[in-house]
């Protein structure tokens, strides 16, 4: 290569030369493109090549921002050193750059001196006095362009833009290749990173660990120091999920709650749910709260299932900023991270319903084991107390005359109102507020709340109530309440899920009143059936059974007195006599089975006892009670067990032998009926076992059948004594 | 009170029902009527009848009759519970001899009667002169061999 212009004289030469210089520009280029060497070095080898092509000693290559800026890619010259690659630009009025990016076509100026501004100073410093540039198009579209300037108009005269154009066209296919694999490399950056996001996900891995990866991959894949990712709270603040490379980092612990700065991008990004960008140059300082230091600010939306559901904003501190279009990189990384946190939102709420639902089930198991209101109470506050991660739970019953008692707390080991406790409903509170409204409610200022209850919340450490109704049967019946010292850790919202439990409470209350209800109703049958029962008896015992003895006194009386002359009386009056005794006999048959006049006469034991003479099987009895009486339901409940197991067992269980045994146990009866037949029996069956299970169950005992083919039946019935 | 010379003479006759002197006592009038004739055509003689403790225990102190035959079920009230307070009464040590009667079967009652201070039951079904002198034969008997045991 040959320093200087080409002269005159040398035109077909210098033609031939030059376009074999340039030929081995290209190649020189091309063979960079296909070494995939960096832009950097691409663009510096452009530079030169153009410089010792053209002769000139000023160039530049500049790639057009889509804000009118441009960024240096390369620079020659003396004054180079003040436009390093990366340098923003801004474009001055009349240069040749600006008409390049004006117009698309390649631009010359014999004068620069008319160019005014950094440019214009800097085209002084380096005695520019005439420039050319042609621009650079890739894949159809003005990339950026190429400049070039001249001491003199002869060293670059009119229609050297041309061709510098020309080179410039050969040289947009290897920017084109360094483009295109640049996007292929963020792309599969952005595809890896969101890949190991997913794999998190998939994985289980907590949120906090998700956001930490999300946005350390974010700060790889976009170059910059300084990332937050934010989600949004109902109260207007965001929780801080991640936070990297901030200087306030140490404050900013995933899980801190922070306002969100005013006129900070993070309020221009959850106000518009859009990219924002913003930058501080140098004097001016970012909006307290936000990324302190930082020159440049940009983030995108986290937009979730149509819901704006936070924001991540990324940072630089050097000089020349974030690169353009940051914002809309974050913002599209941020878009692809949406079904990531749709899922670990899912799973969240999969995780919230699983826990409440076995919650549930196991309220639901403790109501159907007949458990007490009490112990239903209990597990429910337990519960709630556990899901939430809340130390004070109550389940409160409003009384009639406005106060509430508590009937269930977890609370702390001191807890000045422990179940039993009677309160005032504190006027403005949240409990009143419930109260008055029946809905889910929650209250945060109790410092100002009068009153004793007031006064017994503030010295227990309650800042931050919420709660949910109780109702049962369309009336308020009572609320379940979780309080803590921090309200961070009843979040608005809490009330609702509060109150989800309360439902569960007055599911459960209901199931106990119905439940009680049916008990009641059940104990009320067999009560009025004993009662119809026994009076039947009495009905036959006083009357029929009465007037056939009777009337069997009056024959014995005229069979004493016919005399011994007239037997076809005396056999006549016999067989009477002897027809009367059956009907009696079959009559005290179902008198008995009516009702047991000994168990009113007597008692359970001797009730019993007669019970063990009539079984037509042997029979060992052990019976315990010292002769005591029970309440007549219990007594007869105890007869009736004993007799349909002794009639069963006889009927049914091909067995040689029975074991009897009623003991008297502290607040119940234990009956056992034992024998050594074939088993197989069941409750369930439509067998007696069944009316003895209901009677037993009717008065509140339980009934248990053990029945191993082969291995004998053993019924165990425990009859509850009130005592 | 005559009650003494009484008894005296029921026990110089304790294996005969001729002249054995009985209260009845049941709730049901037309069973006393018809049981008081069966009884007293069989020989016996039936001093009172009452329906109810209250009528009884008034009617027998002042009887002081041999044997009183007691209802098991007498309405509301308890035939047993008549015949502990017979037994309990204190101004004298032998008192009169209960038997429980009933329409029910003995076996219910076993245990009953065993614990009552009746001598014994007699369903009304098989109620005669004969089966109540036998029970009466067999506590005398036993008082004639073993004084201490009442």
């Amino acid at each position: 290569m040959t320093a200087g212009g080409p002269r005159p004289e040398d035109l077909s030469r210098s033609a031939l030369v030059a376009i074999a210089a340039e030929q081995a520009a290209v190649c020189r280029v091309a063979e960079l493109t296909v070494e995939q060497a960096s832009a950097e070095v691409v663009f510096a080898a452009v530079a030169e090549e153009l410089s010792l092509l053209l002769g000139v000693h000023m160039v530049r290559a500049l790639r057009f921002e889509a804000d009118g800026t441009a960024t240096v890619v390369a620079a020659r010259g003396r004054a180079a050193n003040q436009v390093p690659p990366g340098t923003n630009i801004a474009l001055s009025g009349g240069g040749v750059s600006r008409r390049v990016l004006e117009t698309g076509m390649p631009a010359w100026i014999d004068d620069v001196s008319q160019v005014h501004g950094p440019i214009g100073d800097r085209l002084k410093t380096e005695r520019v006095r005439c420039a050319a540039a042609g621009p650079i198009v890739v894949a159809g579209r003005l990339w950026g362009a190429v400049l070039v300037g001249a001491e003199t108009v002869e060293a670059l005269p009119a229609g050297s833009e041309q061709r510098l154009a020309q080179f410039a066209e050969l040289v947009s296919t290897a920017v084109s290749n360094i483009e295109s694999r640049a996007h292929v490399e963020r792309l599969a950056a952005e595809q890896s990173a969101l890949r190991r996001v997913a794999v998190l996900v998939a994985q289980q891995a907590t949120a906090q660990d998700v956001f930490a990866v999300v946005t350390q991959e974010l700060s790889r894949v976009v170059e910059v120091e300084m990332v937050r990712t934010v989600r949004c709270r109902l109260d207007g603040n965001v929780e801080i999920l991640a936070a990297l490379g901030d200087s306030r980092q140490q404050r900013l612990a995933s899980g801190t709650i922070a306002n969100v700065p005013p006129d900070s991008v993070l309020a221009e990004i959850l106000d518009t749910a859009a990219p924002a960008r913003r930058e501080f140059p140098a004097g001016t300082a970012t909006p307290p709260g936000g990324m302190a230091g930082a020159r440049s600010v940009a983030g995108g939306p986290l937009v979730v299932n149509g819901r704006l559901w936070g924001a991540i904003v990324v940072g630089s501190t050097i000089a020349r900023g974030l690169p353009p279009g940051t914002e809309k990189r974050v913002a599209e990384f941020a878009e692809l991270l949406s079904t990531s946190i749709a899922n670990i939102e899912s799973r969240a709420e999969v995780q919230r319903l699983v826990a409440e639902q076995s919650a549930l089930r196991r309220v639901a198991e403790l109501v159907a084991r007949q458990a007490s209101p009490e112990e239903v109470f209990a597990l429910v506050t337990d519960e709630l107390s556990s899901l939430l991660g809340i130390e004070v739970v109550r389940t409160l019953r409003f009384e009639p005359d406005g106060r509430a008692t508590v009937v269930a707390a977890r609370g702390r080991p001191d807890d000045p109102m422990p179940p039993g406790t009677t309160l005032e409903v504190a006027p403005g509170g949240m409990l009143d507020e419930l109260f008055r409204t029946g809905r889910p409610s929650r209250f945060e200022n109790y410092a100002q709340i009068r009153g004793p209850t007031g006064a017994i919340l503030r010295k227990e450490g309650t800042n931050c109530a919420a709660g949910g109704p109780i109702a049962v049967a369309g009336r308020l019946w009572g609320a379940m309440v979780a309080a803590t010292s921090n309200p961070q850790a009843l979040p608005p919202g809490s009330e609702d899920r509060v109150a989800e439990f309360a439902e569960l409470v007055s599911t459960a209350i209901s199931n106990i009143e119905s439940r009680a209800e049916l008990a009641e109703s059940r104990a009320r049958i067999v009560r009025a059936g004993d009662e119809a029962r026994r009076s039947f008896e009495r009905d036959l015992h006083d009357g029929a059974q009465q007037r056939l003895v009777a009337l069997q006194f009056e024959l014995q009386t005229i069979d004493a007195t016919v005399p011994a002359q007239l037997p076809d009386l005396r056999r006549a009056l016999s067989s009477l006599a002897d027809g009367l005794t059956e009907v009696l006999d079959n009559l005290r048959e179902l008198s008995r089975g009516m009702h047991p006049a000994v168990l009113t006469e007597g008692g359970l034991t001797p009730a019993l006892r007669s019970l063990a003479r009539r079984s037509a099987l042997p029979i060992d009895a052990r019976i315990e009670l010292a002769g005591e009486r029970f309440e007549e339901a219990v007594e007869v409940a105890a007869y009736y067990v004993v007799s349909e197991a002794l009639t069963n067992t006889a009927k049914h269980a091909e067995a040689s032998h029975i074991s009897l045994s009623v003991l008297r146990e502290p607040t119940s009866l234990a009956l056992s009926v034992a024998d050594d037949g074939r088993g197989g029996a069941s409750a369930s069956s439509g067998s007696g076992l069944t009316g003895l299970a209901d009677r037993v169950e009717a008065i509140g005992g339980t009934i248990r059948v053990h029945s191993p083919p082969g291995e004998g039946t053993t019924i165990d019935v425990t009859l509850p004594i009130d005592l | 009170m005559r009650a003494g010379p009484v008894r005296a003479r029921c026990r110089r006759r304790p294996l005969t029902t001729m002249g054995l002197r009985c209260v009845i006592v049941d709730d049901n009038r037309a069973l006393l009527r018809s049981a008081s004739n069966l009884l007293e055509s069989e020989g016996m003689s039936v001093v009172g009848l009452a329906t109810s403790i209250q009528e009884a225990l008034p009617l027998v102190a002042e009887l002081d009759p041999d044997v009183v035959l007691v209802d098991i079920v007498l309405g509301p009230e308890s035939g047993f519970e008549l015949a502990r307070r017979l037994a309990a009464r204190g101004d004298r040590a032998h008192s009169s001899r209960t038997i429980m009667i009933s329409t029910h079967d003995e076996a219910d009652f076993a245990d009953v009667i065993a614990e009552s201070p009746a001598i014994g039951f007699v369903s009304k079904s098989k109620l005669s002169a004969t089966t109540i002198g036998a029970l009466v034969a067999g506590v005398s008997h036993r008082d004639a061999t073993n004084p201490s045991s009442r």
